[in-house]
């Protein structure tokens, strides 16, 4: 098989609240000092997603796109030392800030480049933006059969079968490749590398692609007005009591008063 | 500006969340015509209650084995014929699929999971979080339908207006032919869903293993209500993801929500700010979740839990 996995270079999201700072005048997020960006965690179930469809499918070739403006290679080269056959980064400042229209388009224009694929995958959203859309996005580009949230893809008879989470269980979906897939965190844990990957990956380099070589962005069709702080009142009551457990007398006491038991 | 809204129907039924778009369309104008593509199965039934909350216009959209694929031609149908400025839908398992499936088909954009919406001077000013719920965004979409899902309970349910009438028009698509759901598998849940419980009792990182949600479970079923729990025990697997509440797992907007060891990172917090009343037990005074609550006990919940759960037996004779 050929797999493509789209995978996101975000700022860590698992940093205290009380480092998260935006610069007001520019709409954009301050990043805290000597906190490095990290692998997006949906683009890390993506990227678990095509390892076990390439080890199911012997001979299958995985290629990661990454898509932004500086990106870290070392970051990304993870995933040749997970088993991926090749990383393209594209990396141009021409591809900063983005809307998810025009990140579905560029990527869309380097899908064509690459020209063979049976399956694209991408995270269900990335932790930054959370919109959700650039896989779908993607699929009607390529007008390609979409899927959203796998936490199970399959191939076999020519058919994929993935399992698609719902609110009340999941629905099973046959579909015809080439598809996109997007992954949900229900697929489980991206695996550890080994040594002999790790060394692998070192001695291989990423293949730049820039702008000129797959065209300028669309412009924006959704605009950024205000990215801003949500402000909450702290206004807490605090339940008195002299020991825990009268604290936990004093509550059910509480909630009593209010009649919500 | 008029409006196209996506009722999701289920046996004749039209979803909670379907009444609550008909508040998100007359808060982006009060005299919006207001266009619906019913879509599900027993459509028909939803007509009379749909023409009730202000639809002018219903498609009627029944396909036998609902794909994304096959809603986003209905409702691209349905979108040309209405020539609507804004298609609504609801950040539903449907809604969030299609979104940027009919963004892509109708050569516009969308905005999904939409917590908020303004209508300033005539521009549309769309609210979402973003960060994780350490951020809120405003964003405009320049492009025409402008396209957004919102997530459940963000508007209160539409009233029902009164035995009005609405034209109907049946929509007709075609099955695409390299996708199909070959079956949909319920897994069984005890008790109410998280997203509708009346009460919630979270666990986090602070009960420190599983054995903890023994007494969280003991504690919600003396009140009627489920647990849930916050990412980090969800990770870690005491807990099964499915009951995950936070933006990346359920939204909840209960009656009562007892936090229980929970530190309260945005994620967390900004999946719970609907509920009526949050309770927020942590030793650490601290901790984020403090500023979210309305009533806090800082202890250790192994003592405050066990007291509680004994006094509220008292009180309610359960």
């Amino acid at each position: 098989m050929d797999i493509i996995v789209l995978v996101k270079q975000i700022p860590d999201p698992e940093i205290p609240p009380a480092s998260f700072k935006i610069d007001a005048a520019t709409n954009k997020v301050v990043p805290p000092a000597g906190v490095a960006p990290v692998i997006d965690p949906y683009s890390e179930h993506a990227l678990e997603a095509a390892l076990r469809l390439k080890d199911a499918n012997p001979g299958s070739v995985i290629k990661v796109l990454s898509l932004g403006a500086n990106l870290n290679k070392e970051l990304l080269k993870k995933a040749l030392a997970l088993g991926a056959d090749e990383l393209i980064l594209i990396d141009d400042p021409a591809y900063a800030d983005l809307d998810a229209p025009a990140t579905a388009g560029v990527m869309a224009s380097a899908v064509k480049k690459i020209v063979k694929f049976d399956i694209i995958l991408t995270g269900r959203a990335a932790a930054d933006w959370d919109a959700g859309q650039t896989g779908l996005l993607l699929a009607g580009s390529l007008n390609a059969p979409a899927v959203s949230h796998a936490r199970k893809v399959e191939f076999s008879g020519g058919k994929l079968r993935v399992e698609r989470v719902v609110s009340d269980g999941y629905d099973v979906i046959e579909s015809a490749i080439p598809a996109v897939i997007t992954v949900s965190s229900e697929i489980g844990k991206l695996r550890l590398p080994n040594i002999k990957g790790v060394l692998a990956a070192k001695k291989k380099e990423p293949v730049y692609w820039k702008a000129a070589d797959l065209g300028a962005a669309p412009g924006r069709k959704v605009k950024l007005v205000r990215l801003y702080q949500p402000q909450r009142e702290a206004s807490c009551e605090l339940i008195p009591g002299a020991t825990p457990e009268e604290q936990g007398i004093n509550l059910a006491l509480k909630l009593r008063e209010l009649k919500l038991i | 500006m008029d409006i196209l809204i996506i009722a999701e129907v289920k046996d004749g039924a039209l979803s909670p969340v379907s009444t609550e778009l008909f508040t998100a369309a007359r808060t982006i104008s009060a005299d919006s015509r207001v266009s619906v593509v019913a879509i599900g199965n027993g459509v028909k039934s939803a007509v009379l209650s749909l023409a009730n909350l202000g639809a002018s216009v219903v498609f009627l959209a029944e396909p036998r084995d609902l794909t994304p694929q096959l809603a986003v031609s209905f409702i691209g149908k349905a979108a040309a014929e209405s020539r609507a400025a804004v298609i609504l839908m609801a950040e539903s398992d449907l809604g969030a699929d299609i979104a940027p499936q009919l963004a892509s088909k109708l050569g516009t954009a969308a905005v999904t999971g939409v917590v908020a919406l303004r209508n300033d001077n005539g521009q549309l000013i769309i609210t979402r979080p973003v960060y994780g719920g350490n951020a809120m965004a405003d964003f405009t979409i320049d492009t025409e339908p402008q396209i957004i899902s919102i997530r459940p309970k963000v508007f209160a349910p539409a009233a029902s207006g009164g035995n009005q009438t609405a034209e109907t028009i049946e929509l007709a698509a075609e099955s695409p032919a390299n996708i199909r759901v070959i079956e949909h598998v319920a897994v069984q849940q005890q008790g109410p869903r998280i997203e509708e419980a009346k009460v919630v009792v979270g666990g986090g990182r602070g009960l420190g293993g599983p054995e903890g949600f023994t007494q969280l479970k003991q504690l919600a079923d003396l009140l009627g209500g489920v647990v849930g729990a916050s990412r980090p025990p969800c990770d870690q697997g005491w807990w099964p993801e499915t009951g995950q509440i936070g933006i990346t797992g359920k939204i909840i907007s209960p009656d009562l929500y007892i936090a229980v060891g929970i530190s309260g990172s945005s994620q967390h917090v900004s999946g719970v700010t609907g509920s009526k009343t949050i309770v927020a037990i942590n030793k650490d005074a601290e901790a984020n979740i403090f500023k979210a609550a309305t009533y806090g006990v800082t202890g250790d919940w192994k003592k405050v839990v066990p007291a509680l759960t004994v006094k509220i037996k008292e009180l309610t004779g359960g």
